[in-house]
């Protein structure tokens, strides 16, 4: 298995792992103070260098938009300073992790806000926007729903498993990271990108104003 | 002692390499043509700019400048979202090359871009950082000390020349746009308002100039009517508005010298690449037997370079951070 560092901090349960041990920024402790120190908590503990890395995996979201810069400014000067590649992982297939084994199909949700919610459909690991309404039309009464999202429409999520407090798991950032590594789906560090989903509050006004 | 400095605070996204006051590289890539359309900094907007930049332009910044002994970032004061990204990438380069971190407040370090000249300032003296965030007026005693005299109590200077190029339908960023148009125009047309110039205190204030601008451009200065008529053209009204923020921070800022028995006075912040400005502080400190220090326009917008002296003077004051700084975008 290869050895890659994972960094998520888009949401709830955001921070890093490497070689099975993780550690987590508390919701109320900034992401921006913390991240480096529980990375230099992690090589001190595993008795890994920088050096020895194969890959940096960073989620990039979607999540809190400063939470995604945090970890890819973090995760891309670390990788470019190494000479290590990354690698880029949907934060909703970190999240994902939290199903049992069993579940046959798994939606992540996330509060997109504006009557929205960011949708990760696993297995196929599809990400969407839609409406709690559209999300939940036409889905098998067995779909495991994961996530903040769920307490937009309470009502509407109630009659399907799943919990409402999964966070994103920096663990499986790693994993998945080390699985893509192994396929040769790295990056060069400045390539690594956000993936908001969402155009800026000002972007998206400006267009509404108009008529785009 | 050879410092890299980051900035990402508003919309440019800069790195910049010091060796001991000699500058090895400052590179500054801005956004402008990103927050044109809104009339002023979208921090979301800058925030994700500087996040697809910052690797790029390190690179760059390193590529020219060789091994480093240490890193300064700006994480105080700013926007929240920008100035995270800087500090992360800062954070992240001096972990992983194990050097030690400074974190430096943006606005003292406009003071400290005067010791990239040559001859520099040497202390005391007074200092005017005016700026599209701020306009402070500081005495600085010794190298490294800055005293408070004054500030503004509304909008920034800058702020002022992005509100009345928005009146003037002239674009974004106003410095650069209303000096162009003022530079055709007649700075005596209009005779706006001197907030505060001659009250005994080093505080300013630009939101009553605003106003009267948009009184004059609106013609609901019923008051003074004619004044206004034959004054029609936008270089007239922005050499007028120009000339009252000018007039207003070069006499304080040469009279809080006087107060402060400085022989010497600074300029810095982006609005102190103002021509006008230049000129008459200059005239004025002259006048007064002060000598003016003005570093180049490059190093008056907001740069790197300064970021990486002003790390410097803490590196040498025994100031270090951990790697738990954090960003603190209220520090005045």
């Amino acid at each position: 298995m290869a050895t890659v560092l994972g960094i998520d901090v888009t949401g709830p349960g955001g921070g890093a792992s490497l070689l099975g041990k993780t550690h987590t920024i508390p919701p109320a402790v900034a992401r921006g103070r913390d991240l480096i120190p529980i990375i230099a908590r992690l090589f001190e503990e595993t008795g890994i260098a920088g050096r020895d890395l194969d890959a940096i995996a960073c989620g990039v979201g979607p999540g809190s938009f400063t939470g995604i810069r945090i970890g890819i400014a973090t995760a891309a000067t670390l990788a470019y300073t190494l000479q290590k590649p990354v690698v880029a992982i949907g934060s909703m297939h970190g999240i994902a992790g939290h199903a049992p084994a069993a579940a046959a199909r798994v939606l992540v949700v996330l509060n997109a806000r504006r009557g929205e919610l960011f949708v990760g459909d696993f297995p196929t690991g599809a990400y969407r926007c839609a409406t709690p309404d559209d999300t939940v039309r036409d889905l098998a009464p067995d779909t495991y729903v994961l996530g903040e999202g769920r307490a937009v429409a309470p009502a509407l999520f109630a009659p399907f498993p799943g919990r409402e407090d999964a966070g994103v798991r920096p663990d499986r950032i790693a994993e998945l990271g080390a699985f893509a590594w192994a396929r040769g789906e790295t990056l060069a560090p400045h390539e690594l990108r956000p993936h908001y989903m969402r155009l800026s509050d000002p972007e998206i006004r400006r267009a509404e104003r108009d008529g785009l | 002692m050879k410092i890299l400095g980051i900035d990402t605070s508003c919309d440019e996204t800069s790195v910049a390499v010091v060796d001991d006051h000699k500058l090895l590289c400052n590179l500054v890539v801005g956004q402008q043509s990103l927050h044109e359309p809104y009339g002023g900094v979208v921090p979301e907007i800058a925030a994700r700019a500087h996040v697809e930049r910052i690797v790029p332009v390190l690179d760059d910044a390193l590529t020219q400048a060789g091994p480093l002994d240490a890193v300064a970032v700006t994480n105080r004061p700013g926007l929240v979202g920008p100035l995270l990204v800087g500090l992360s990438a800062a954070k992240a380069f001096a972990f992983a090359r194990d050097l030690p971190l400074v974190g430096v407040n943006h606005i003292e370090a406009h003071v400290s871009a005067s010791y990239l000249l040559d001859p520099a300032p040497e202390p005391p003296f007074v200092a005017l950082i005016a700026s599209g965030g701020h306009t402070l007026l500081f005495f600085v005693p010794e190298r490294g000390v800055y005293e408070r005299l004054g500030g503004t109590i509304d909008d920034a200077a800058g702020e002022c020349f992005d509100k009345i190029a928005a009146l003037l339908g002239l674009s974004y960023p106003g410095g650069p746009s209303v000096e162009r148009a003022a530079r055709d125009g007649d700075p005596k047309a209009i005779r706006f308002p001197r907030p505060l110039k001659k009250d005994d205190h080093f505080d300013f204030s630009f939101s009553g100039l605003k106003t009267s601008v948009l009184y004059k451009v609106k013609g609901q200065d019923k008051r003074r009517a004619d004044e206004t008529v034959g004054v029609t053209s936008v270089a007239d009204f922005a050499a007028s508005a120009q000339e009252a923020i000018v007039d207003v921070l070069s006499y304080k800022a040469v009279r809080a010298s006087q107060a402060m028995g400085a022989s010497r006075l600074v300029l810095g912040g982006g609005v102190a690449a103002n021509t006008r400005l230049r000129e008459v502080t200059a005239e004025r400190a002259a006048a007064k037997g002060v000598t003016l220090f003005v570093p180049p326009q490059s190093l008056c917008t907001d740069n790197a370079a300064m970021i990486a002296v002003r790390g410097g003077e803490l590196l040498a004051a025994g100031i270090r951070d951990g790697w738990d700084l954090d960003v603190d975008r209220y520090t005045r």
